[in-house]
């Protein structure tokens, strides 16, 4: 992210706050549907994080850290518009199918499917601990530092979100599979 | 069966499908609301300022001066008093302060913040939690599960007197940078939650002790503290509103922590042995701390031109 930028619209620049949103925004509009699993969630959320980019900047002590900081107040955001809509913890019972797949030749579609089901069961702070390592390839201690926890709990999250997600796309394999939530 | 490493490859090629595109009508809907969103100022110096040298801060700050003085001195009313305007005209000069602040629209209108910079010895009226959203949460924003904000917003509007060579951060009063060793500055807030520790590292996360509203809540839970340095709180009437006094010390040793901030929203110290003199009253229902800080190398006409700050406080809600 260009400091100068950074400098620049934490002492009020508006123009400098645009392009810096403009140069972010679709950074943060991806983790926040990653995240969210919701288009119009998602949507929300960057709007609110990079307003709340705004009018905090003055506080963020170090511009270098600006991806870092950017990231930590996106999923602060995720976590309110999670909380706001409660819409990403569907009460979901699904029919028992007749698709029969072997531990084999998973179709892409069918692990898209299980992988986005398992997903939404996850909470949000196993969600961005997954989303930040895996989609952003953020290091595991810059992980803890986005999310203010210790590198041992960022361990903790993704193991039990990645044990969950490889559950989930296991349970296709049985011949018959019954979601209860 | 999925082996960790099928199931990493599968989750990562799956995330990456998805939006990545922001629509330019959020970006813009963000962008119609900056003009209106204040931003939060921060308390301490910008690092850039802080690495100044003296006679360059004198420099900017003589040549900011004549700026204004030139734009300004036929713009400027020559009288104060309630309504947003410093009592004394500021004299000329390279080393003159900025003007006062800009005056209200009506006599009913809430007066703006206070101009950043120096500032003329003279009466100020100012809101100090501003008109933007969240200035004046007892919340962080968005709240931490459990913190529910007062909400409505508050319009109390501040006079106080202050003497030549403070300086305003819009929000608040102060001198020397409100930085040890010498500093002093005077500010207001709602008080918040607590953090179980101060000392943050990283100071990333929400505070973690509820606290109510009320006066009793705050200075209960700051008193009550095992790990803050107070003193036994006592009785206080500010303008006459009442609540109580207490002081909160900050360790003389904080290098370990990234900062020492003993609850949010608010500012965090500014140095090792920050001293906090804080007057939590309650104004028609609403709490409101005075925070008045200094350092045991603050000189005596410091502190007393702080005392005189604090004592011309007055309060309209």
């Amino acid at each position: 992210m260009d400091t100068d930028l950074v400098i620049r619209a934490q002492k009020g620049d508006e123009g400098a706050f645009a392009s810096l949103a403009v140069a972010c925004g679709d950074r943060l509009h991806a983790v926040a549907h990653r995240i969210l699993r919701d288009i119009d969630l998602a949507e929300d959320a960057t709007q609110q994080a990079l307003l709340a980019i705004w009018r905090d900047l003055p506080h963020l002590r170090d511009p270098d850290r600006f991806d870092a900081w950017s990231y930590r107040l996106l999923v602060r955001a995720c976590y309110s518009e999670a909380r706001r809509t409660r819409r990403w913890t569907p009460n979901l019972r699904l029919l028992p199918t007749d698709e029969s797949t072997g531990a084999e030749g998973l179709s892409s579609v069918v692990d898209r499917d299980q992988l986005e089901r398992g997903f939404r069961r996850l909470s949000i702070d196993h969600r961005a601990v997954v989303v930040l390592h895996h989609y952003l390839d953020l290091p595991l201690d810059e992980v803890a530092d986005v999310l203010g926890v210790p590198i041992g709990t960022v361990r903790s999250r993704l193991f039990h979100a990645m044990r969950g997600l490889r559950a989930a796309l296991d349970a296709d394999a049985r011949p018959v599979a019954r979601e209860v939530m | 069966m999925h082996t960790d490493r099928d199931t990493t490859r599968i989750v990562r090629s799956w995330l990456e499908e998805g939006a990545t595109a922001l629509p330019d009508r959020v970006l813009d809907a963000v962008l119609d609301q900056v003009p209106a969103t204040r931003q939060r100022r921060a308390w301490w110096p910008a690092w850039r300022f802080a690495d100044m040298n003296t006679p360059i801060r004198i420099a900017i700050a003589a040549a900011a001066v004549v700026i204004v003085a030139l734009v300004g001195i036929n713009v400027l009313p020559k009288s104060g008093g309630v309504g947003g305007l410093p009592s004394p005209t500021p004299s000329p000069g390279p080393t003159s302060p900025s003007p006062g602040p800009t005056p209200s629209p009506s006599p009913t209108a809430l007066p703006a913040a206070l101009p950043d910079g120096l500032l003329a010895a003279g009466t100020y009226d100012y809101a100090p939690f501003g008109t933007g959203p969240g200035l004046d949460s007892t919340c962080m924003q968005p709240p931490p599960s459990g913190c529910v904000d007062p909400g409505a917003p508050i319009l109390m509007r501040v006079t106080l007197t202050v003497p030549a060579g403070w300086e305003s951060h819009g929000l608040g009063v102060w001198i020397d940078s409100n930085a040890p060793p010498g500093g002093a500055a005077l500010g207001f807030n709602r008080g918040g939650w607590l953090y179980s520790d101060p000392c943050r590292k990283p100071d990333t996360t929400d505070p973690d002790i509820p606290v109510g509203p009320t006066v009793d809540d705050f200075v209960n839970a700051l008193a009550n503290h095992p790990m803050l340095d107070t003193t036994t709180p006592v009785d206080v009437t500010v303008d006459g509103y009442t609540g109580k006094a207490l002081d909160l010390q900050v360790p003389a040793d904080i290098s370990q922590c990234d900062v020492y901030r003993p609850w949010q929203p608010n500012i965090y110290a500014q140095g090792p042995g920050h001293l906090w003199h804080l007057r939590v009253i309650d104004v028609d229902g609403d709490r409101v701390v005075i925070e008045s800080m200094e350092y045991a190398g603050t000189a005596s006409p410091r502190r007393s031109e702080l005392q005189a700050i604090v004592d011309s406080i007055q309060i309209e809600p």
